[in-house]
């Protein structure tokens, strides 16, 4: 090969070179990660999931009616008063969620979760059934998920906590890379009433807690 | 003038040759994954901008009030501006709202026709929301934004 077919080969190496760093640059701007988009739609997805929960009723998702038994403990609040039969229908299925809450009270003694009867079986298992259903038919076979529904601890002694809580999840496991949006709810039930049902039916006396004592809803969303 | 020689020489040319169609090839498909990349970052980013605006927005507002995530029942009479709107930017959309069970509620605009589908290809996207349909019925149901350029 003469001097001149070396100087092609030289040529056409740097133009190959430049090539090559064209394209990597073009390969490396791109304009967002894939990632990206699918932040940003499973933040859409959970903002509008909690959105369409506090708006939908139960009504059309069957209805939720329990029966109440002699063993049962339920809250005593005047719009359930004089059946055993209540309908809860008409409710939206997060104000039905935050009321199952504040059925299901926690208490930790020195570390060690105790596990209560709840103020009301049928009403919990019910609740979780058709938020379950829902939450279901709503991810649509995209989503994992687990909506948790708890106030905040309050400390009755320097080794006891009581708080509310309720959880209702998918059977998919977990994985590390999960998104969450919290809202906070109101109590939307009688304060009163359920101080006095929670001394006659565990004995504690829950004064210390705010009257105005509000749930923290966290809906966490992770791809299947 | 020089006289080619069959043997260095022409290896040499078809080798510089060879290797500036390989490169050249290269580069283009480069820029064609750039190119798609880029386009569907775009469609979805629009098909999510276009559905938060219809569900927090156009399809939220009653008389006198906006119900985040409470959508009307019917296409309420904003939804044609906002379509017009889209329109004079070059940008169509089909709008549907569906009950859980896949009954249809509403729709509106019409779906994108075959070769619009090959040279545009829609996108969508899809959010949970409750259907106003009476004050003691609010379903949950879906609402689906289907969006692609003119």
């Amino acid at each position: 090969m003469d001097e001149r077919g070396i100087g092609y080969v030289a040529d056409m190496l740097v133009f190959a070179l430049m090539i090559s760093f064209a394209s990597a640059l073009l390969v490396k701007v791109s304009p967002a990660d894939v990632r990206t988009i699918d932040d940003r739609y499973t933040a859409n997805f959970a903002d509008s999931t909690l959105l369409a929960l506090q708006n939908a009723t139960a009504n059309e998702l069957g209805g939720l009616r329990y029966e109440l038994g002699f063993s049962d403990f339920t809250l005593n609040l005047p719009l359930l008063s004089g059946s055993t039969g209540r309908d809860l229908g008409h409710k939206t299925l997060m104000q039905l969620f935050v009321e199952d809450t504040f059925c299901n009270l926690h208490i930790e003694l020195a570390g060690v979760d105790i596990n209560l009867i709840k103020l009301s079986q049928d009403m919990d298992v019910k609740v979780r059934a058709l938020l379950n259903g829902a939450l279901d038919r709503l991810s649509s076979g995209l989503f994992e998920y687990r909506l948790t529904a708890r106030t905040k601890p309050i400390d009755m002694s320097p080794v006891a906590k009581v708080w509310f809580e309720t959880k209702v999840e998918s059977s998919g496991e977990n994985q590390q890379r999960a998104f969450s949006k919290t809202i906070t709810m109101a109590m939307p039930i009688s304060w009163q009433g359920l101080l006095s049902r929670c001394q006659e039916v565990y004995h504690i006396n829950l004064s210390p807690l705010e009257p105005n004592v509000a749930a923290e809803i966290t809906l966490e969303l992770w791809p299947r | 003038m020089e006289q080619l020689s069959v043997g260095e020489d022409l290896f040499v040319t078809i080798s510089v040759v060879g290797l500036i169609v390989l490169f050249s090839i290269t580069l283009a498909h480069s820029y064609h994954n750039y190119a798609e990349r880029r386009n569907t970052y775009e469609s979805l980013s629009t098909a999510l901008d276009i559905a938060g605006q219809l569900k927090n927005d156009v399809l939220a507002k009653t008389s006198d009030s906006v119900t985040y995530g409470l959508i009307s029942a019917a296409p309420p009479t904003g939804l044609e501006n906002y379509f017009n709107l889209l329109k004079s930017q070059g940008i169509e959309l089909r709008v549907e709202v569906r009950k859980l069970d896949g009954e249809l509620v509403w729709s509106y605009g019409d779906e994108p026709d075959f070769l619009i589908q090959y040279f545009s290809p829609p996108f969508s996207a899809s959010f949970p929301v409750a259907i106003n349909q009476s004050s003691a019925s609010r379903p949950l149901g879906e609402l689906i934004v289907k969006v692609w350029r003119a």
